[in-house]
């Protein structure tokens, strides 16, 4: 069993959590170029390495980003949005 | 009867022979069939929803609690209100009621407190009681709640539903309160009563239940 540390509810397996992409973020649609639009809206970096992602604890609704490292499957830290500078 | 709350359970507990009478305006499972008290013993499960219980969230809600003369709970943590309700805190700014304390509250809402904000809950609550407990916790939950400190409220996936849990050790046996959402209560019974059955319990009315949670 995998598990992943939930910043306010602690380490729990992963099935009581979702994936919800890489955090990304948004250009200003009104004044970036085409090009970084369209880029911001259809391509993802797949390459491996260290990642910061958004999961979601589903039984508490608890939003937080995961930085994962994907060559290795591990989960270096878990943190809530606005707390990148808490380690 | 012409009570104006139906349990999301009704179904499953008249199927089971319930004798129902009226509690909070809800017909409620007094006893389903014979030897409620020896199932109850081993690992019974019942349903508590007829308990009246409400949510609030907002900015103000801790120093509204406060206001009111309640002890604030931590984050994840929750206190017995007098005459056997609870007060829990799902988050630092939101908070579920039960039982006893429920209409005092109620009432201080409709005020519309600046900041505060009622949540509507018409959760199901579930108990379960009993020998076996920790059995039926290691087949359908991941957390080990033996482990979880006292007065403390766990968020987590139950045969994958998503439930609030409250476990309450007792001299007898131990006590779970569990709350999930009404769509979902079905399932999960079905699932926990089976389990219940092959463990030497079941279903059971809340004659035999202690209805309200004993102070920590």
């Amino acid at each position: 069993m995998k598990l992943l540390r939930c910043p306010i509810n602690g380490p729990r397996p992963v099935s009581e959590f979702q994936y919800a992409g890489e955090v990304r973020p948004m250009p200003d649609p009104a004044t970036c170029p085409d090009t970084e639009w369209a880029d911001y809206v259809f391509n993802r970096n797949g390459a491996p390495g260290v990642k910061r992602e958004w999961w979601l604890h589903i039984a508490s609704g608890v939003w937080f980003i995961a930085e994962r490292d994907t060559t290795a499957d591990r989960v270096l830290r878990t943190y809530l949005w606005g707390e990148e500078g808490s380690r | 009867m012409s009570a104006l709350r139906r349990s999301p359970l009704h179904d499953r507990l008249e199927s089971n022979g319930a004798r129902f009478f009226e509690r909070d305006g809800m017909p409620t499972a007094a006893s389903l069939g014979g030897h409620d008290g020896a199932r109850a013993r081993v690992l019974g499960l019942g349903d508590l929803s007829h308990l009246p219980r409400i949510g609030f969230k907002g900015p103000e809600a801790p120093a509204w609690v406060q206001q009111h003369g309640l002890a604030l709970p931590q984050p994840n943590g929750w206190t017995p209100l007098e005459g056997g309700g609870l007060l829990a805190r799902l988050a630092m700014t939101e908070f579920f009621v039960e039982g006893a304390g429920v209409s005092r509250l109620q009432a201080a809402l409709r005020a519309r407190p600046a900041g505060v904000y009622p949540v509507l809950r018409q959760d199901a609550g579930l108990v379960l009681v009993g020998e076996r407990l920790d059995e039926l916790l290691a087949e359908t939950c991941n957390v080990n709640f033996r482990a979880v400190p006292p007065g403390q409220v766990v968020m987590t996936l139950m045969v994958g539903v998503s439930v609030l849990a409250i476990r309450v050790e007792r001299e007898a046996a131990s006590l779970l309160r569990l709350w999930c959402d009404p769509t979902m209560a079905p399932y999960l019974w079905d699932t926990l009563a089976g389990i219940a059955r092959e463990l030497g319990g079941g279903p059971v009315g809340i004659d035999v239940l202690p209805v309200a949670l004993p102070q920590v």
